[in-house]
């Protein structure tokens, strides 16, 4: 047992350093997305896997250290960065697609644009005999699928290529090229604007591909006498529109190093991350936001702080109303409790649980549960020593009997705690979770400490002395006779009146209160000498 | 009369049509204001929070000082006439609203913020909390949680049947559904918002007044041998007097620190501890004036049961 506080301690200690800290406590983002297919249907679930191990890598290279990623249900994906600062950076960098795309320009791949609106773009594509469940698809996806042809719906931010307001495109598919054939992406800066961009690199194959495309290029461009272009599409945005120079001989057999991506205004940040997001490859799947919630680091601490005072203040009046109640017995309960506290918090921090809001008023709740494994095996001694045991022995029968009771109730509340853990989602999991921790730590509690305490306790000859619990030798042998009497009186009992055995009880009760300054003659006589426990009992009963 | 001398001589199996009568009163109250709120559909007469509408809310603190109708100017150029605005007190006195808007794309919180602190300078230790939440996420917190709740009663009938008898298990299961009508008809009445601490509060409720419940039902399981020569409510009346420090003690414990929790906790704390208050209490008198009269009343259907009840009777009068 002291072992095991001790191990406790050394977990907690120095407090707040080796406590896990839920978001709300933090600060910090929460995303929950939910993830489609680009047809949209439902993800696979090896899909959703390696959405997983994609976002996994993207986050860890915003340099988030605590990160969660979770898959929620079949189709959603939880988040928390804790402690994160720039939250838009992070939304940019981790829900794209980043699906890199490369297009010809000519009027035979891109079928429409550039025009100025969204809407423009599909009338035209209909206008060319597209059917209009495609055009449905583009509308809501940017991506047609089905039987070939499809199309992609493209826009072109400000500046892309000299254009001053956004315009829209749309490509047909497949693309020339796409994303997988990327070996590397470096965030950089264009030598002769100064401006960021992103320089890729392709694996063998996609040089092979990208050197096809710029040869051919090339060789149009020198029969039309007219520089072609190719897109570089970013999740249905145009970042960049190269040109393919067909008077310089030397792009003759194409270009084979690499591409640059500039996109319109790259700011030196959008560079990195998009170098980052393209390092680690394109998602299988869409995700979109189902819910986000950021929490400054200053809320955190302030409701941590409320949340830690109220709970001390909590745990100060529960000891204070135990040992007012219990005397003796109720500082063998304080004890308990602060062991518990110093238990569940070292579980706390080896397991790790992540404390959360939900978890700090669940923590506060098992302090009444904790508390209660000892007033059922108290209420239990005190009753035994009443029946006419000796201390001893009603403390080890007490504690059997006490304990079964306990074992019980316990069994059934981590059943529901359990089923809620398993079932429920978000903030009634934490809620569970402590819930469960709290109830198995205060069996430990109360089998391997409450039981040793007593044991010692009733070692010595002052404890047997049943007058030390509250209970004296008069209402001994009140409750005695009165259970005696129980037989004899069963019929008798009657609704209204106070039949002797009921009566008996009611003194034994009394008595159970320990501050009542019992007079020998207790029955009848507790009238107008009520103390100050009855009275707030009374308050309540009210 | 010496009350508390009262209550530990109490018949209370005998006065099981006040109890029930409380209890349905109560109850009662709560649906009748679910169905006025709600118009008809009990679902929609609660008050819920931002988590089961779909929308964007934002915690701001300002440090210049700023007057509401400013706020909603500036949140009205920027294309949100139809947001919901609040100023909030808080103890600092700083100028702090909340802002609630449909859901806004991330160009759109950059450029309502930016707005904002142009303005009024939005202080920047912690002067923005944006949460964004879509139209399931609410539902699919209030869908698994009522698919909790089902399973974990069916569990605990089970477990009570093998444990006790089913006629506890019926017992028990009452007293759960009265204590969540009781915590579902006191949020309407009062009209507090429901948010996913207060689910989270009331499945652990759940666990509470269960654990309560089995503590009595302990206590009668053991009486009943001992006892076994009158009738079942007194037998019963008997259990519940040996526990009812123990009843009283544990409900005091439990209570004070979520009454300090409801005093001292922050907003979401507050949230928890009003659900718990409402429901400890409430699983604490289902205990004796649910779980147990209903038993009773199944017991006492018993052919030997009845017997004892009516040999008891002339004696009643």
């Amino acid at each position: 047992m002291a072992a095991l506080v001790a191990a406790s301690l050394y977990f907690i200690i120095p407090p707040g350093v080796k406590t896990h800290l839920g978001l709300d406590l933090q600060g910090g983002l929460e995303i929950v997305y939910t993830a489609k297919t680009a047809t949209g249907a439902a993800p696979s679930s090896d899909q959703m896997d390696q959405t997983v191990s994609i976002l996994d890598r993207r986050v860890n290279g915003l340099g988030v250290t605590e990160s969660a990623i979770q898959k929620q249900g079949t189709d959603q994906i939880s988040i928390s960065l804790p402690g994160i600062k720039n939250t838009q950076q992070a939304l940019n960098v981790i829900g794209k697609t980043a699906q890199l795309e490369f297009y010809y320009d000519d009027p035979q791949h891109r079928p429409v644009g550039p025009v100025a609106t969204k809407d423009e773009a599909l009338k035209q594509l209909k206008s060319q005999g597209v059917p209009a469940t495609k055009i449905a698809q583009l509308a809501a996806t940017g991506t047609s699928y089905g039987a070939p042809p499809n199309y992609s719906l493209v826009e072109a931010k400000p500046g892309v290529f000299g254009n001053t307001s956004s315009v829209w495109f749309v490509y047909k598919r497949p693309p020339a090229m796409v994303g997988s054939a990327i070996s590397k992406a470096t965030a950089g800066f264009n030598s002769t604007t100064g401006k960021p961009n992103v320089l890729i690199d392709f694996t063998t194959a996609g040089s092979k591909q990208f050197q096809d495309i710029t040869r051919n290029l090339y060789h149009t461009g020198l029969l039309k006498g007219q520089p072609q272009t190719f897109a570089i599409v970013l999740d249905n945005v145009m970042s960049s529109d190269p040109q393919i120079d067909y008077t310089d001989s030397t792009l003759m057999n194409g270009i084979s190093g690499g591409a640059e991506i500039s996109g319109g205004n790259m700011t030196v940040q959008d560079s990195k991350d998009l170098a980052l997001v393209l390092n680690i490859g394109a998602l299988p799947v869409r995700l979109s936001v189902a819910e986000q919630r950021s929490v400054s680091a200053t809320l955190g601490k302030d409701s941590l702080h409320q949340g830690l005072i109220a709970g001390l203040i909590g745990l100060g009046i529960v000891l204070i109303y135990m040992l007012a109640y219990y005397r003796f017995l109720g500082l063998v309960a304080d004890l308990a409790l602060i062991v518990y506290g110093i238990l569940l918090w070292g579980l706390f921090n080896v397991i790790p649980v992540t404390l959360t809001l939900p978890g700090i008023a669940g923590m506060i709740l098992t302090i009444g549960v904790a508390a209660d494994a000892n007033v059922v095996i108290f209420e239990r001694i005190k009753e035994e020593v009443r029946h006419g045991k000796t201390v001893r022995s009603a403390v080890n029968s007490g504690y059997a009997r006490g304990f079964k009771t306990i074992l019980d109730a316990n069994i059934l509340t981590m059943l529901t705690a359990a089923v809620i853990f398993v079932f429920a989602t978000a903030q009634p999991k934490g809620f569970a979770l402590t819930l469960i921790l709290g109830v198995l730590v205060s069996m430990l509690t109360a089998v391997l400490f409450t039981r040793a305490m007593l044991g010692v306790l009733a070692g010595f000859a002052f404890f047997s002395k049943p007058a030390f619990m509250g209970v004296r030798t008069s209402q001994i042998e009140a409750a005695a006779v009165s259970e005696g009497r129980t037989a004899a009186s069963r019929k008798r009992r009657t609704t209204t009146s106070a039949a002797p055995a009921a009566e008996g009880d009611a003194a034994a009760a009394t008595a159970t209160a320990g501050a009542a300054p019992a007079p020998a003659q207790n029955r009848g006589a507790t009238t107008g000498s009520r103390t100050s426990t009855s009275r707030k009992k009374k308050k309540k009963r009210r | 009369m010496n009350f508390f001398r009262r209550i530990y001589s109490f018949d209370y199996m005998g006065h099981k049509k006040w109890w029930f009568t409380i209890s349905a009163i109560i109850i009662g109250a709560g649906l009748i204001s679910m169905f006025v709120r709600g118009g008809g559909n009990p679902l929609k007469g609660l008050n819920y929070g931002l988590e089961f509408k779909e929308g964007t809310r934002i915690a701001v603190i300002f440090t210049k000082p700023a007057a509401l109708g400013d706020v909603r100017a500036v949140v009205t150029a920027q294309g949100h006439p139809d947001a919901v605005i609040q100023q909030v007190t808080n103890s600092s006195g700083a100028s702090s609203f909340q802002i609630q808007t449909s859901t806004l794309t991330p160009a759109q919180q950059t450029s309502l913020q930016q707005a904002l602190d142009q303005r009024f300078s939005i202080d920047p230790q912690g002067g923005w909390n944006l949460s964004l939440v879509g139209a399931t996420f609410g539902h699919q917190v209030v869908s698994s949680s009522i698919k909790a709740i089902v399973i974990a009663l069916l569990l605990i009938l089970a477990y009570v049947t093998f444990r006790f008898q089913w006629k506890f298990a019926v017992g028990a299961i009452a007293a759960e559904v009265h204590d969540l009508l009781v915590v579902v008809g006191i949020y309407s009445l009062t009209g507090r918002e429901v948010t996913t601490a207060t689910i989270a509060a009331v499945l652990t409720i759940l666990g509470y007044s269960l654990y309560d419940t089995v503590i009595v039902f302990d206590r009668i399981r053991e009486n009943q041998p001992k006892l076994n020569r009158v009738p079942y409510g007194d037998m019963v009346n008997v259990s519940i007097w040996e526990t009812l420090t123990r009843s009283i003690n544990t409900t005091m414990i439990t209570l004070l620190p979520v009454v300090c929790l409801l005093l001292f906790g922050g907003a979401t704390l507050k949230d928890f501890a009003f659900a718990l208050l409402v429901g400890i209490m409430s699983g604490a008198y289902s205990s004796i004036f649910v779980a147990s009269p209903i038993t009773t009343i199944l017991k006492e259907r018993e052919p030997q049961y009845r017997k004892l009840k009516l040999a008891a009777r002339p004696e009643k009068t």
